[in-house]
């Protein structure tokens, strides 16, 4: 609305606008002015006032002849979710009796295991490779002791019986527990 | 609107009994609601059931709970727009242009002179809003009725505010020149009808 006066066209643009109220300062200002000089205008608005209170009070409303209480009351109580708010705790109470029921369950090893695997892949992975270098460490070390067993034996054997030959017993013992170590059977000195 | 406020606390907090009031405060309006649009008193009581129903179920949902009854029209237009719709047997088949077409559905009525002039003023407005094509109806309904912002009502039927406007603007127009044309300018000044 730049002009500053409205003519007749631009005032029918405004009116369904302005009897409903819905216009701007402004163009309520310039809508005045125009009223003020433009009687055929200034019927219009009073008819178009004039059918909106018709069309209310025809359409408005009237005595009361509908009474829905029991029948709205009687719908909500008897659904199988009788609430929105014991929708909660229908899911809240069948959560707590899963965990309930769950928990009475005679306890199974095997299907525990399975499902604390399933839970933690990656931690059972770990725990299973750990479990794996433990026990390598563990057999190699007591196969080592073995061996020392035996190389000991032996070397107390050779000094017991390699008088003849004192100087290089160390040597030949050493050789017959790497023998040993290696699978071969030793040489019996007493022979 | 305090009281829906706490009416509606109590029903949250479990006491659904209390429910019961908000039906009686608004079943009247809510059903005068529904008859607006279905234009049918079995069809709108079954609406208006719909609507508390799920306005109960929604409860939860609505934050301005002072604004119960505007939430709850709404639910109501919408319910009754839906069933409207679903249950359509007359095809408008008339172009955005071309309402004038409809004073052809027009029955013919008795002499409206022989009545008292409120109730004939009412049933002739009754008349000729009914006989309006549905789109324009709605609008003139939702805005005349129900007192809806342009806005609302664009939301509601999904067209643009221009479409509101125009809609309004040829309903309105329509009703006021056939109420001339009829003879009932005693309270309209017949000099303005162009």
């Amino acid at each position: 609305m730049s002009n500053k006066v409205l003519s007749c066209g631009d005032f029918l643009k405004l009116l369904n606008d302005y009897v409903d109220l819905n216009v701007s300062e402004k163009e309520s200002l310039l809508i005045g002015e125009h009223l003020d000089a433009c009687d055929s205008c200034k019927l219009r608005v009073t008819n178009a006032i004039k059918v909106k209170k018709m069309i209310k009070s025809t359409y408005g409303v009237g005595a009361s002849i509908i009474d829905v209480r029991s029948k709205v009351m009687s719908k909500i109580r008897n659904r199988d979710n009788v609430s929105v708010r014991s929708d909660k705790n229908v899911d809240l109470s069948s959560k707590i009796m899963s965990k309930i029921t769950e928990k009475r369950k005679p306890f199974n090893a095997v299907k525990f295991s399975l499902s604390m695997m399933e839970n933690y892949k990656v931690l059972s992975i770990a725990v299973a490779t750990l479990f794996i270098i433990t026990a390598t460490i563990v057999y190699s070390q007591a196969e080592s002791k073995k061996l020392m067993a035996a190389r000991s034996k032996i070397e107390s054997y050779a000094l017991e019986h390699s008088s003849t030959a004192p100087t290089d017993y160390r040597a030949s013992t050493n050789s017959i527990a790497d023998s040993i170590g290696n699978g071969i059977t030793p040489v019996n000195f007493s022979e | 609107m305090k009281t829906d406020e706490k009416i509606i606390e109590r029903v949250l907090a479990g006491d659904i009994s209390k429910f019961e009031m908000l039906i009686e405060k608004y079943q009247t309006q809510i059903f005068y609601v529904a008859m607006n649009i279905s234009r049918n008193k079995d069809t709108a009581e079954d609406i208006v059931q719909d609507a508390f129903i799920k306005a109960f179920d929604k409860l939860q949902t609505l934050n301005e709970r002072a604004h119960f009854f505007p939430w709850l029209k709404r639910i109501t237009i919408n319910l009754a727009l839906n069933n409207y719709d679903k249950n359509k047997r007359i095809v408008d088949v008339e172009v955005e242009d071309s309402e004038v077409s409809f004073f052809d559905r027009l029955p013919d009525d008795s002499d409206p002179e022989s009545i008292m002039i409120n109730d004939e003023l009412k049933r002739y407005v009754r008349l000729y809003v009914d006989a309006l094509p549905e789109r324009l109806r709605r609008v003139i309904i939702m805005r005349e009725v129900e007192d809806l912002s342009y806005e609302e009502i664009s939301e509601i039927l999904n067209i643009p505010l221009g479409t509101v406007r125009s809609r309004l603007f040829n309903a309105r127009q329509v009703v006021k020149d056939r109420l001339i044309k009829q003879g009932l300018t005693d309270s309209l000044v017949s000099r303005t009808a162009n």
